[in-house]
C-alpha cells in the first residue's frame, strides 16, 4: 500500500473520499466556467444552477441558505423579462456570478494549495529557467484564497469605525478598505519572503517536486461522465 | 538586485497580482463593475511600478494580462491591458519623480487614449466595417443632435473629464497607501 503524498505544514486537508485527477478537475472547473459565460438564457442557466447544486451536495459541501433559493430564483425570475432587455441581463449575470461562485466553492473544497503546487513543481523540474515564473505563478495560487479574508477584515474594520452598514455605499469605505487590504498584503508579501527564505528556498534551485497523484483510467472516463450534461445543456438547449 | 530581495519583490507581486485577479475575475462575471474597477485596478499595478524593479513589474503584468487574456476572455483581457498600462504609467511617472500637475494628465492622456482606441476598435469589430463608414450610416442621427462636428467634440470632452477623474482618483489612492507603506517602514 503506498503512503499518501505529503502536504505543505498547516495545508488544508482535501475532504474525504475518491477525489478525481487535478488535471480533469481543472479542465472540467475551466469547461463550466465558460459554458456558464456562454449560456444567455435563463432555462440553460436554471440547469446549470441545479448541477452546481448537486455537485456541491455530492462533494459534501454544506448547503448555504441564502445560495440555494437565489441560485433557483434568479434564472426564473429572469425568464419573466421576456423581451430580453437590461433587467434580464442583469439577473441572468448575477446567476452566473452564483453558479460560477458554487463551482469555484466546490473546487476550492476538494482540491488542496500542496496538489496544485505539486502539479506545477513538476513542470519546474523540467525548465529550471521558468522557476521564477513559477514561484510567482505558485505563489498567486497559494494566497488568492486568503485574499477573501483580507478583505473581509478591513470591512470590518471600516464597519467599527463608521458604526453602520450603510457605510458600505459610499465611495470612501471602498477607497479605504482597498487602502487597508493593500498596505496589508505588502507587508504580508514582506514576512511570507522572509520566512521562504529563512526555510531555504533559493530561485536560482527552484522548487523541490514533490510525489504527485496518479492519473488513472478511473480519471478520465470520470472527467468525461462529468462534463457531458454540461455540454448536453448547451448543445440542445443554447 | 539581491536573491532576498528578488524573493521579497516576487512574493509582494504575487498577492498584490492575487488581489487583481480576484476583482478582474468578478468583472467577467458582471460586466458593469468596469467603472468601480477602472480607479481600484491601475493602483494595484500603479504600486507594482513605483517601488519594484522595472523587469520584474512587466512580468508580472504580462502574467495578469495573460492569464485575464487565456482564461477569463477577449474583452476582459483588453480592459485588463488598459487597466495596467494606464496603472504601470502612472506608476512609472511616480517614480521618476514627476510632480502631481504633470504625471495626472499624462495619465489621463494615456487611460483617454486607450479608452477611445479601444471603443473605436470594439466599434470596428462588432460592426464588422471600418469607423468611417460606420460615422457615414449614422451622419442622418448626428444631424438631429447637432452634428458630427458638435457631437465629437462632446465625446472627446466628456472623455478626457472622465480620464481626469479617474485619473486624480488613482493618483490619490496610489499616494494614500504609499504614505501608508512608508509609515510603516515597508517603503523608503
Amino acid at each position: 500500500m503506498s503512503a499518501p503524498p505529503p502536504t505543505l505544514p498547516g495545508a488544508r486537508q482535501p475532504l474525504p473520499g475518491p477525489t478525481l485527477h487535478l488535471a480533469i478537475k481543472l479542465i472540467l472547473l475551466l469547461a463550466y466556467v465558460t459554458l456558464l459565460l456562454l449560456s444567455r438564457q435563463p432555462i440553460p442557466l436554471l440547469l446549470y444552477a441545479a448541477l452546481a447544486l448537486l455537485a456541491g451536495i455530492a462533494a459534501r459541501l454544506p448547503l448555504r441558505s441564502w445560495l440555494v433559493p437565489l441560485l433557483a430564483a434568479l434564472p426564473l425570475v429572469a425568464a419573466l423579462f421576456e423581451p430580453a432587455g437590461f433587467l434580464q441581463t442583469l439577473l441572468l449575470g448575477a446567476g452566473r456570478l452564483l453558479c460560477v461562485l458554487q463551482l469555484l466553492l466546490i473546487f476550492g473544497a476538494t482540491t488542496t494549495i500542496t496538489e496544485v503546487l505539486n502539479m506545477l513543481t513538476l513542470f519546474a523540474s523540467r525548465y529550471t529557467a521558468l522557476s521564477e515564473l513559477l514561484y510567482l505563478l505558485s505563489s498567486t495560487l497559494a494566497v488568492l484564497p486568503s485574499i477573501r479574508q483580507d478583505v473581509r477584515k478591513s470591512m470590518d474594520v471600516a464597519l467599527l469605525r463608521k458604526g453602520s452598514r450603510k457605510t458600505l455605499l459610499s465611495v470612501g469605505t471602498w477607497a479605504s478598505v482597498l487602502t487597508d487590504t493593500l498596505v496589508r498584503a505588502i507587508l504580508r508579501g514582506q514576512r511570507l519572503a522572509d520566512a521562504v527564505a529563512d526555510r531555504g528556498y533559493r530561485l536560482s534551485v527552484g522548487l523541490t517536486p514533490l510525489p504527485s497523484q496518479r492519473f488513472r483510467l478511473f480519471d478520465l472516463f470520470a472527467g468525461l461522465a462529468l462534463l457531458l450534461p454540461g455540454l448536453l445543456i448547451f448543445g440542445v438547449l443554447r | 538586485m539581491s536573491e532576498r530581495g528578488r524573493l521579497t519583490a516576487y512574493t509582494q507581486m504575487a498577492l498584490l497580482n492575487a488581489i487583481a485577479l480576484s476583482l478582474i475575475s468578478v468583472q467577467a462575471i458582471f460586466s458593469p463593475t468596469f467603472l468601480l474597477l477602472l480607479w481600484i485596478i491601475p493602483v494595484i499595478f500603479a504600486i507594482q511600478a513605483t517601488i519594484m524593479p522595472l523587469r520584474l513589474v512587466l512580468l508580472s503584468c504580462l502574467i495578469v494580462a495573460g492569464i485575464a487574456l487565456l482564461i477569463l476572455g477577449l474583452d476582459v483581457g483588453a480592459t485588463t491591458l488598459l487597466y495596467v498600462l494606464t496603472g504601470t504609467t502612472a506608476g512609472t511617472l511616480r517614480r521618476w519623480k514627476w510632480p502631481a500637475a504633470l504625471r495626472i494628465p499624462m495619465t489621463a492622456l494615456v487611460l483617454a487614449a486607450m479608452l477611445a482606441g479601444g471603443f473605436v476598435a470594439g466599434l470596428t469589430l462588432v460592426l464588422g466595417q471600418s469607423i468611417n463608414s460606420t460615422l457615414a450610416e449614422a451622419q442622418p442621427y448626428f444631424q438631429l443632435i447637432g452634428g458630427t462636428r458638435t457631437l465629437l467634440l462632446n465625446l472627446a470632452l466628456g472623455l478626457a473629464g472622465l480620464a481626469l477623474i479617474f485619473s486624480v482618483a488613482i493618483d490619490t489612492l496610489t499616494s494614500g497607501i504609499l504614505s501608508r507603506l512608508a509609515l510603516r517602514g515597508a517603503v523608503v
